[in-house]
């Protein structure tokens, strides 16, 4: 054997092979910072024109807000990050016919550092859109989270973002096509988001759509949001946070999994 | 290096790709792994390297296990796969920094192997350049040094030439011979072109339906056919009984044939040619064109998956009258319609096989079907001339 290598060490290696890999996709981002403003634009569309559109929808009886862009700006927070996250499988699959993950896959690199580096990285991309978001949002009058709810916001981002980016990735390496990744992401964001109470209070749903959305992890990520928005930190909005977190490892775990698994 | 014992690996859809594969590598060879589409040698490489675990069988590397031990076997190998691997959104250094990193390399080595690398492969003038701007033949030396990173003793290139031009190609060749000789690097390659088995490789393992079906150095290889080989071409189309009289004669070791020419392989051909000629008219055929040759390494691999190429492939075969001669003048010049006529099979076998589908592998010519000669002829070529003469068919 080549006297170079040092001899195996997991732990020591899956740190460093994360640290390593995720450094690499920062480079990426930070060298095309183009696309994390492209994430942002359909976003924006949204927030402006349905802000617009259902401006009305704030004087209902029963509407939780005074103004309908304060209502929706966690909405489209959450809107963020599932395109942000659904977008990860897809980079997965440029690794993959560049030849960039065989030769990962036979480098003597922890399998699942190669997971969390891609999650991590899309967490860290979701939270810096966010952040441009709630700014914007501020200035279209959707106020800004308030006392520790500003700490808070970024923590649930992230679980949502790592959990949905896991769930991407796997079906990327389950998929292995581009094609049909697309297709299942458009189909799955766009469902997952009406959903939730993300454009119209849960309220306003009819009784069986409420129910679909109790498993629905965007609408505990809508309503954490939301009720960081508000400051006020509720048992509901803990409950929020621990589902997102059970989301979040859960996804992560079947991503590993089936990295762990794609050698037959 | 290589130790491959009864290796079998059946896909999940029941399909067979490799069947009780048996053969050795050993330290310091250069061993070539041929064979046609789909014939197992991409789930062989895999299985080496790792990727996928075979079904039944074992295979050692390095003296590990492949199942058991992995991540030792990882260490101790280098890999250029057939598409790239190196990320064209990094720079040239950058990936040899990157690769470095992945194979756990402290700082100071890494930095050392990087220039050596670099100093190797002439890359110094492109180290800052991104790896999307490099030519295919940079790109591919760059594959080679990131496989080197950690100085691995084996280094598996799966179609290493692949989409490369003429130049690049023997110049990759030089390379791959250097890091045989002077860094006694173990070359495991697999590929299509059987110039390059002949040019590298000291020893050749011909695969196809998923077997081994010959093992030997090139020119044993070549030897088992016989010294001599005759090329007949007839204006009569042939008959079953005209093949079953060719092989039943004496000094005659192999017939094969191809559509209405027959390749005949003998000892001693230039005192046995006149005797053919007669055997010929007592058949009533019209010998059209008549050339004797050595044994090239297409006689060989014709020899040993011909017949499975026919089977599968009949309608290539056709529609490629030249199929042979294309081999017969690629011979001579490393270049021809052949060698596309390959490339095409090729990416159709990785369009298939490989989960990722050959898109970012070699560009295609499509357009190229160049037209076809009498074989013999270009077989005689020299080198320039048939380069003006391509100009000349695609003008036609």
């Amino acid at each position: 054997m080549a006297p170079l290598l040092e001899r195996p060490q997991p732990v020591k290696w899956f740190v460093s092979d994360t640290f390593v890999l995720f450094n690499k996709y920062l480079l990426m981002t930070w060298r095309m910072p183009i696309w994390t403003f492209f994430g942002l634009v359909q976003p924006l569309l949204w927030l402006i024109i349905f802000g617009q559109l259902f401006k009305s929808l704030a004087q209902l009886p029963g509407f939780p807000e005074g103004n309908y862009v304060q209502f929706l700006a966690p909405g489209i927070i959450v809107m963020t990050v599932l395109f942000g996250s659904s977008w990860s499988g897809v980079n997965l699959l440029r690794d993959l016919t560049f030849g960039i993950m065989e030769k990962l896959l036979v480098a003597p690199v922890s399998r699942s550092s190669i997971v969390m580096s891609r999650l991590l990285h899309t967490g860290f991309t979701v939270v810096v859109q966010v952040f441009l978001l709630v700014v914007v949002a501020a200035f279209l009058g959707a106020g800004l989270p308030r006392g520790g709810g500003i700490l808070w916001v970024w923590v649930a981002v992230l679980l949502l973002a790592i959990g949905f980016s896991a769930v991407s990735n796997a079906l990327a390496m389950i998929l292995k096509r581009e094609e049909p990744l697309v297709v299942m992401g458009n189909m799955l964001t766009l469902p997952l988001l009406f959903f939730s109470p993300a454009l119209v209070p849960i309220d306003f749903m009819p009784r069986w759509m409420q129910i679909v959305s109790r498993f629905n992890p965007a609408t505990y990520g809508v309503e954490a949001v939301r009720a960081c928005y508000h400051g006020v930190l509720l048992p509901s909005f803990w409950m929020s946070m621990a589902v997102l977190a059970f989301f979040s490892i859960a996804s992560v775990l079947f991503a590993v999994f089936i990295f762990n698994q794609d050698r037959s | 290096m290589i130790k491959i014992d009864h290796l079998t690996k059946e896909y999940a859809s029941g399909r067979r790709a490799i069947q009780d594969i048996t053969f050795q590598v050993t330290s310091g060879e250069i061993f070539g792994f041929l064979g046609p589409n789909g014939a197992g040698k991409t789930t062989t490489i895999k299985i080496l390297t790792t990727l996928l675990r075979p079904t039944s069988g074992s295979a050692v590397v390095s003296g590990y296990n492949v199942v058991e031990n992995p991540l030792a076997v990882r260490m101790s190998f280098g890999y250029v796969g057939q598409q790239s691997g190196v990320d064209p959104a990094l720079t040239v250094r950058e990936n040899l920094l990157l690769q470095g990193r992945l194979y756990h390399l402290a700082p100071s080595t890494l930095r050392e192997r990087i220039s050596f690398l670099l100093d190797l492969f002439d890359l110094n003038g492109a180290a800052d350049m991104w790896v999307g701007a490099l030519s295919g033949g940079m790109k591919r030396k760059l594959d080679i040094g990131a496989a080197l990173i950690h100085q691995p003793r084996l280094l598996f290139l799966d179609e290493p030439t692949l989409g490369l031009d003429p130049q690049s190609r023997s110049d990759l060749w030089a390379y791959i011979r250097r890091l045989n000789r002077e860094q006694g690097v173990t070359l495991f390659l697999t590929t299509h072109y059987l110039d390059e088995v002949d040019q590298l490789a000291s020893r050749v393992g011909i695969l196809d339906l998923g077997r081994i079906q010959a093992i030997g150095t090139p020119d044993q290889l070549k030897d088992s056919l016989g010294a001599d080989c005759i090329h007949l071409s007839f204006k009569q189309p042939l008959s079953d009984a005209h093949l079953a009289f060719f092989r039943g004669k004496e000094p005659i070791k192999e017939v094969i044939r191809q559509e209405d020419r027959l390749r005949l392989y003998l000892q001693n051909g230039r005192a046995t040619l006149p005797k053919v000629l007669q055997w010929v008219d007592e058949q009533g055929l019209t010998a059209e064109t008549v050339v004797l040759t050595r044994p090239t390494f297409d006689d060989v691999f014709l020899k040993y998956t011909g017949k499975s190429l026919e089977k599968e492939n009949t309608k290539e075969i056709e529609s490629s009258s030249s199929w042979g001669g294309g081999w017969g003048k690629k011979w001579g010049d490393q270049q021809g319609d052949g060698q596309k006529e390959w490339e095409k099979w090729k990416k159709e076998d990785a369009a298939e096989g490989s989960s990722a589908g050959g898109k970012a592998g070699a560009v295609a010519e499509p357009e190229d079907t160049a037209p076809q000669k009498e074989w013999p002829q270009q077989k005689d070529w020299p080198k320039k001339d048939w380069k003006e003469g391509e100009g000349e068919w695609k003008q036609k």
